[in-house]
């Protein structure tokens, strides 16, 4: 019956050279599919995330929302670190946990990111998605995630593999009665992206003529840049 | 997170494909200079009380015709489908989108009130052009972004594309329109009148 769902969803392939070739190169087979899930992501999004991102960035004090913003940079920088060894990018790791270690001191706990407002270097990001893009691991046809969003299956393996090895995160519930923690923080984190990006996305939504393929092409070369980025 | 990547990531998209390294290159000269000069006078077309709304739009097209291919671009970002069109279909689609990318661009000038850019580098592309790497700031913020500009010499320097957190404005457009010629029957005037629809609803805002 599955098997049966996802011979549904795919894409008819073209028969036509022209249009076999761009097929190809979009590699987004499951499109059917991935436009229905994207059009539900895209309702909840637009009646839930937007007017909360929304009301966040107007209502609460723009220091707090930075304070907020830099704590949780700061407390994703064990992982970060972890990642860019895997990568064989020592210098950046040590970095990166050396303005963990300063800034979860003198930034109180992160709020203040005295690293960089002293001239120091930005926090960088990865996750494990790119870890196994260096490693030469293929990404594999598009994928629209429910909630998530845009995704494919390498960076889906590296998102399950995020849950199970985040040392904050693991550090917290080794604790009893903390689940919570985790929670908080992950639901301050969409919201902080989410506001982050508020008119980057709006602007790629409105000048578009097939939104879902310009998100998809904007995806991709964001994830193709975070692999070969030095 | 992904979605911070989405915005975030940056600048070596074009990497794989570079050859000369930048310290080849005079940068004083050339591109980067032309970049430099570019990206500046980019940042003063911002809205004035001495310039009306009609001036200011006739300041923006000429800029826009002087400094940016937009015939190549516009044959670009509709691939294989220019082929397929006719004469006058690729007129008034060429037409059509100099006419949108003038106004997105008047919006993207906006937003540079009060950047500055620092060319970091130029780095010759495989097919002749040359992408120059520059790293704009715009106080308050103490952070940097990097932005890649690709030039063309057709007659003189002139943007063929410009990255962004790694992301081509060129490329996102041609998958935005390819994908929508491919669910259109591959219909170019379509494509011409919804550019056309798209434009009035943005000056209309």
């Amino acid at each position: 019956m599955a098997l049966l769902l996802l011979l549904g969803s795919c894409a008819e392939v073209p028969t036509d050279p022209d249009g076999r070739a761009i097929y190809d190169r979009v590699n987004d087979p499951l499109e059917p599919m991935n436009r229905s899930v994207f059009a539900v992501n895209n309702f909840l999004d637009d009646n839930l995330m937007v007017p909360v991102a929304q009301f966040y960035r107007d209502f609460v004090p723009k220091s707090l929302r930075d304070g907020i913003h830099n704590f949780l940079v700061n407390l994703n920088a064990p992982f970060v670190a972890g990642n860019e060894i895997l990568q064989g990018r020592p210098a950046k790791a040590a970095a990166d946990l050396g303005r963990f270690v300063i800034n979860s001191t003198f930034g109180v706990a992160g709020f203040w990111d005295v690293v960089a407002d002293h001239g120091g270097p930005l926090a960088n990001d990865t996750d494990i998605g790119l870890t196994f893009g260096i490693w030469g691991l293929d990404a594999g046809p598009y994928l629209v995630l429910p909630l998530l969003g845009p995704s494919d299956p390498r960076d889906l393996a590296g998102v399950v593999a995020h849950i199970w090895s985040d040392p904050v995160n693991s550090v917290i519930t080794m604790q009893d009665g903390y689940r919570w923690a985790v929670d908080t923080r992950t639901g301050f984190t969409l919201l902080d992206t989410r506001t982050q990006y508020l008119d980057a996305i709006a602007n790629l939504q409105r000048t578009s003529l097939d939104y879902y393929a310009a998100l998809r092409s904007a995806y991709r070369q964001t994830r193709q840049a975070g692999i070969t980025k030095p | 997170m992904r979605r911070r990547l989405l915005v975030q990531g940056f600048v070596l998209l074009l990497a794989t494909s570079l050859g000369v390294p930048g310290g080849a290159v005079d940068m004083r000269l050339g591109p980067s200079a032309f970049v430099a000069d570019l990206a500046q006078h980019a940042t003063r077309i911002v809205p004035s009380a001495t310039l009306s709304a009609a001036d200011r739009q006739r300041q923006l097209e000429g800029f826009v015709d002087k400094n940016f291919d937009m015939p190549g671009i516009a044959r670009f970002v509709i691939g294989q489908y220019w082929n397929k069109a006719t004469v006058a279909d690729r007129l008034a689609f060429s037409d059509a989108f100099r006419n949108f990318m003038v106004q997105l661009y008047a919006e993207r000038f906006n937003g540079l009130s009060g950047a500055s850019f620092k060319v970091l580098e130029e780095r010759v592309d495989n097919d002749s052009s040359i992408v120059v790497y520059t790293e704009m700031t715009q106080p308050p913020s103490t952070k940097s972004f990097q932005v890649q500009w690709r030039v063309v010499d057709s007659g003189g320097y002139r943007i063929a594309d410009i990255s962004i957190a790694g992301i081509s404005m060129a490329q996102v457009q041609r998958e935005d329109f390819e994908a929508f010629l491919q669910q259109n029957g591959g219909d170019l005037p379509d494509l011409t009148r919804q550019l056309g629809a798209k434009l009035t609803l943005s000056v209309a805002e």
